[in-house]
């Protein structure tokens, strides 16, 4: 029956996404029903609005005039992508370009990785700042880099991993809730994650990226490190 | 000598795929912004990032999805509180406007209207529904790539995008305009 046939799964057979069975049913629906072969038309209207919408960006981005997209062509011609001996920031040319919110953040997470030399892990605590720190544990033992957890009101993404100068297995990650976004380390040492929760009532709290400098382990190599870690 | 070429030879590589990737990694950046401004600058800001961890970028693995996660990321990050909350930009507009010139004063007016419309509609899906939307209908992805490159279940996709399609569809019956005919003169 047509009126079985719900706007979710229409759409999904618009998309081809419906098993065999179930595609075959709305196809014959489509034929009984004008009403629901009509409401098919307008979810597939949609598409072609999207599509329309979005194509007018293409038409930009080709435009031998413009000048961000040739100022990026440029810069990634121009990068040395070298590792440096003394630093993991790959030299980039001075390209012209504006001062965007990019170059502020890249400054201040500079600033904020050399006061990062001075961390002092504390121990694992539910405590801190109201971060379930317990939870995230769990969530660095299991997860990638990039996976998401959402505990009760707040959000918590694995941004990289990393190896200290001690050797041990260390994981940055970003805490967000409505109010703030808290970037937090963590390092597996003696069977235990040793979490750095920065002071972000401080007055010296930088929002800044300073873990995006690090030298992060590719994905393969944090699967060595995460079954490592996990083995009983 | 040739650990030395092979390098080179792996930057050339990495240098031109990201370039040749650019226009379609500026789509994307729009659909996740919906602001043209916000747009160019996650851009920038994501091809450096990915100069600096190019390394990290495995070979033989698909450095649009690779490019997304790192944009997508930033954009969570760094500046999507401090987005602003207008949708109309002006040269997307003007953009649009070229293509009036051909049209009978009639059309001009329903095209505009149109486009206002539209722009405005897009604007008001969530952020979550708008990147559904886009990488199913506009990039064509399967429901399971796009679960993957958001990181959410496929069944997640499924219900995203119905609403999202629900939400745009019954938007467009609250005007008497043919909106895709408008869009595509």
């Amino acid at each position: 029956m047509p009126s079985t046939i719900s706007d979710q799964i229409l759409s999904a057979f618009l998309d081809n996404e419906l098993s065999a069975t179930k595609h075959a049913e709305v196809k014959q629906a489509l034929t009984e029903s004008e009403e629901l072969t009509e409401r098919l038309n307008q979810l597939r209207q949609v598409d072609a609005i999207a599509r329309a919408y979005y194509s007018s960006q293409d038409s930009d981005a080709t435009q031998p005039h413009n000048e961000q997209l040739q100022a990026l062509v440029a810069l990634i011609e121009e990068a040395d992508l070298t590792p440096s001996v003394t630093s993991n920031v790959v030299s980039i040319s001075s390209a012209k370009r504006s001062l965007s919110w990019l170059q502020i953040s890249s400054l201040s997470g500079i600033a904020a990785s050399v006061a990062l030399c001075a961390l002092i892990f504390w121990p694992q605590d539910s405590s801190n700042q109201g971060i379930p720190v317990n939870a995230l544990s769990a969530q660095l033992a299991l997860s990638h880099t990039g996976d998401i957890l959402q505990v009760k009101d707040g959000r918590s993404e694995i941004m990289g991993s990393w190896i200290n100068e001690e050797g041990s297995f260390c994981r940055d990650l970003r805490w967000h809730t409505i109010e703030k976004s808290v970037p937090l380390s963590a390092c597996f040492i003696d069977g235990n994650w040793a979490w750095d929760v920065k002071d972000i009532d401080s007055a010296n709290y930088q929002t800044a990226t300073a873990a995006s400098e690090r030298d992060y382990l590719t994905r393969q190599a944090e699967n060595t490190w995460l079954k490592t870690i996990t083995k009983p | 000598m040739h650990v030395k070429v092979s390098m080179d030879a792996q930057q050339h590589n990495f240098k031109q795929a990201l370039i040749a990737l650019l226009p379609k990694l500026r789509r994307y950046c729009f659909a996740l912004t919906n602001h043209r401004q916000d747009a160019e600058d996650l851009l920038q800001a994501a091809v450096e990032r990915a100069l600096v961890r190019w390394q990290q970028f495995e070979i033989g693995t698909e450095m649009d999805r690779w490019m997304y996660r790192l944009c997508r990321n930033l954009w969570i990050d760094t500046m999507r509180k401090n987005s602003p909350t207008d949708t109309l930009t002006e040269a997307l507009t003007e953009r649009f406007s070229d293509t009036l010139v051909t049209l009978s004063a009639e059309q001009q007016f329903e095209q505009a209207t149109t486009l206002r419309y539209v722009q405005d509609q897009m604007g008001r899906l969530s952020e979550g529904l708008r990147m559904v939307l886009y990488l199913v209908a506009v990039e064509g992805r399967s429901y399971q790539e796009t679960a993957t490159i958001l990181d959410i279940p496929a069944g997640t996709v499924m219900s995203r995008l119905s609403r999202a399609r629900q939400q745009l569809s019954n938007a467009c019956q609250d005007i008497s305009i043919d909106p895709s005919d408008a869009l595509q003169s």
